[in-house]
């Protein structure tokens, strides 16, 4: 029997796996965002972010800043569990909540909102429908489905150092590290980052790694068209905004483009191509070059990456076969075999004679090894 | 300069810190964020083992931290109470967590030609048997145990950062090892890696 003697207890007590550095750093850079986050909701007046240059951003700023003075209402949130989610009240800060889900998206109804946090995400809400709403996504991505705010509060998103003000619309915001993509489904949102501003309209995207969305759009569409706004590499326009003939956008000075109806009337909303001139409409972010950003991804932040794969591949298309077959890949790589495994079923029960159906079969043996 | 004097002077530090911190000072968070993140992830991972929530846990106990920072008055040092609210944070994950039928990786990984692999593998499997096993036991239970038994903390200690006394903190790691060895009966792997945990045997406490 034991010793019970100290020494048997240093050699024989399991190994503390340490974190690795890049995952120290991914704590502490969300934590720290929280904090500001914290600090943006439950003192209003202090918002670490720099004096904004436009007076739609001091007035986006106060719109949270509302949110925050309302903090104390408490948040009524109906979380629909389709997934581990583990929302939970901070006590910390009255009147915000935070979201986090593992293995499969959730979908939280707030008001007149609906939010799916989607696989692998976190995010904290704070405010309430009457006052204004402020969301932080700390990681992941969330689609929101907001009823249009003409008369109605302001409803912030932000992620990183992008700020997203929605005027009436269905989106999703993905964040990955200091990077955010934003793509608009229906109506339009404005969003700011670094100072800078532009509007982003149903079927358009918007993505601060504008370099490597242009070039996938570009590979995508064998043209040079890019998205509503990317990044450039002119130094006098640090925001990377460029400008499209006829549209106002990438001024920092609260213009609108004619014709865009920053009040988002439900006209606009319910047709999202309708009422409008617009001059330039491009198409989203292809499903392609999601996959390759997805890609591109694994090496550094495969959970993002995960996330990423099983988005896209709710979806239709080659590239949604593909995005299912590398996201119970992906599990399996990570380690999760209860996902791959699922994954890789529901693969081959949508794609029986799929690209990657062998494969798939193959990987699926080797998760469950006959006895 | 005395033990006493030492203790005084780290007290001070201590409420310093925790007064900045307070204050919103991101310098001193992040002072605190450096010299405790190793102790708050040990004590979760000592209760949890590996787990792939380990990071969102850690980020999870020092928004706690520095969002109570205010309510630190001094009676223990800043470590103890951020194991204290690690320990708070571990057991309030137990609670909330499904039963995970099949949860942990059976598996050994593939063996490496190095020497002493043989041994590194088994220690890791045996490991996953131990928290098998202990994902059994009710939260006091395991926590204490694990605090315990695994970690090697004084009982006292222990009772501190649950919040409980220290009789109570001596049968649960009692009724703990108790299960712990009735489960490494049946299961040699387990029994081989009990036997060297420290405290005493099940059988030799009343």
């Amino acid at each position: 029997m034991s010793t019970g003697k100290p020494e048997d207890r240093a050699t024989m007590s399991p190994p503390v796996e340490p974190l690795s550095d890049i995952a120290w750093q991914r704590v502490e850079r969300q934590l720290f965002a929280t904090l500001d986050c914290d600090e943006a909701v439950s003192r209003p007046t202090r918002v670490p972010t720099p004096a904004p240059r436009t007076p739609w951003l001091r007035w986006a700023l106060g719109g949270a800043a509302a949110a925050a003075v309302c903090a104390a209402a408490v948040m009524m949130f109906v979380v629909v569990g389709r997934g581990t989610t583990t929302p939970r009240p901070d006590a910390g800060v009255p009147g915000t909540s935070r979201v986090v889900t593992q293995d499969a998206a959730s979908e939280v109804s707030f008001g007149e909102a609906t939010i799916e946090v989607h696989e692998h995400s976190a995010l904290t809400l704070a405010g309430d429908a009457e006052r204004g709403v402020f969301v932080m996504i700390e990681r992941g991505a969330a689609s929101f489905a907001v009823a249009p705010r003409a008369g109605r509060p302001p409803f912030v998103v932000q992620a990183g150092d992008v700020m997203v003000r929605v005027i009436g619309t269905q989106f999703m915001v993905s964040r990955s590290g200091d990077a955010a993509r934003v793509e608009v489904t229906v109506g339009h949102v404005e969003v700011v980052a670094r100072g800078h501003r532009v509007q982003v309209h149903a079927g358009e995207s918007w993505s601060s790694d504008g370099e490597r969305e242009a070039a996938a759009r570009g590979s995508a569409t064998g043209s040079g068209d890019v998205a509503a706004a990317h990044l450039s590499s002119d130094p006098g326009n640090p925001a990377g905004w460029e400008a499209t003939p006829g549209s106002q956008e990438g001024q920092p000075d609260g213009a609108v483009a004619p014709g865009a109806d920053r009040s988002g009337g439900p006209s606009q909303d319910g047709d999202p191509g309708a009422a409008q001139p617009r001059p330039r409409h491009r198409p989203v972010l292809d499903d392609k070059a999601r996959f390759d950003h997805a890609g591109a991804l694994e090496p550094t932040d495969p959970r993002a990456a995960l996330a990423e794969y099983r988005a896209l591949a709710r979806g239709k298309g080659t590239w949604a076969a593909n995005a299912l077959y590398a996201a119970g890949r992906l599990s399996a790589e990570l380690g999760d075999r209860e996902a791959a495994a699922q994954l890789l079923r529901r693969y081959l029960d949508r794609y029986p004679h799929g690209g990657n159906a062998a494969d798939a079969r193959s990987l699926l043996r080797s998760l469950d090894p006959a006895p | 300069m005395t033990s006493r004097a030492l203790d005084v002077r780290r007290a001070a530090a201590d409420r310093d810190l925790a007064v900045r911190c307070a204050q919103g000072e991101r310098a001193a968070q992040r002072e605190l964020f450096m010299a405790q993140r190793d102790r708050v992830h040990r004590t979760l991972y000592r209760i949890l083992g590996s787990n792939r929530d380990m990071e969102d846990l850690v980020q999870e106990v020092f928004l706690e931290v520095f969002r109570g920072i205010e309510r630190f008055r001094g009676d223990s040092t800043l470590a103890t109470w951020c194991a204290t609210i690690a320990t708070r944070t571990a057991w309030a994950y137990i609670e909330r967590r499904k039963p995970q039928a099949a949860a942990l990786e059976l598996v050994p990984e593939p063996m490496s030609e190095e020497p002493g692999a043989e041994r590194t593998v088994a220690a890791k499997v045996a490991a996953q048997h131990l928290y098998a096993a202990m994902d059994r036991l009710a939260a006091p239970l395991r926590i204490a145990f694990a605090l315990a038994a695994i970690e090697g903390l004084p009982l006292a200690e222990v009772a501190s950062l649950t919040g409980s006394t220290l009789v109570a903190t001596k049968t649960r790691v009692w009724r703990a090892r108790r299960e712990i060895e009735r489960r490494a009966a049946k299961d040699p792997m387990l029994r081989g890696y009990v036997v060297h945990l420290g405290g005493a045997p099940a059988e030799d406490v009343p």
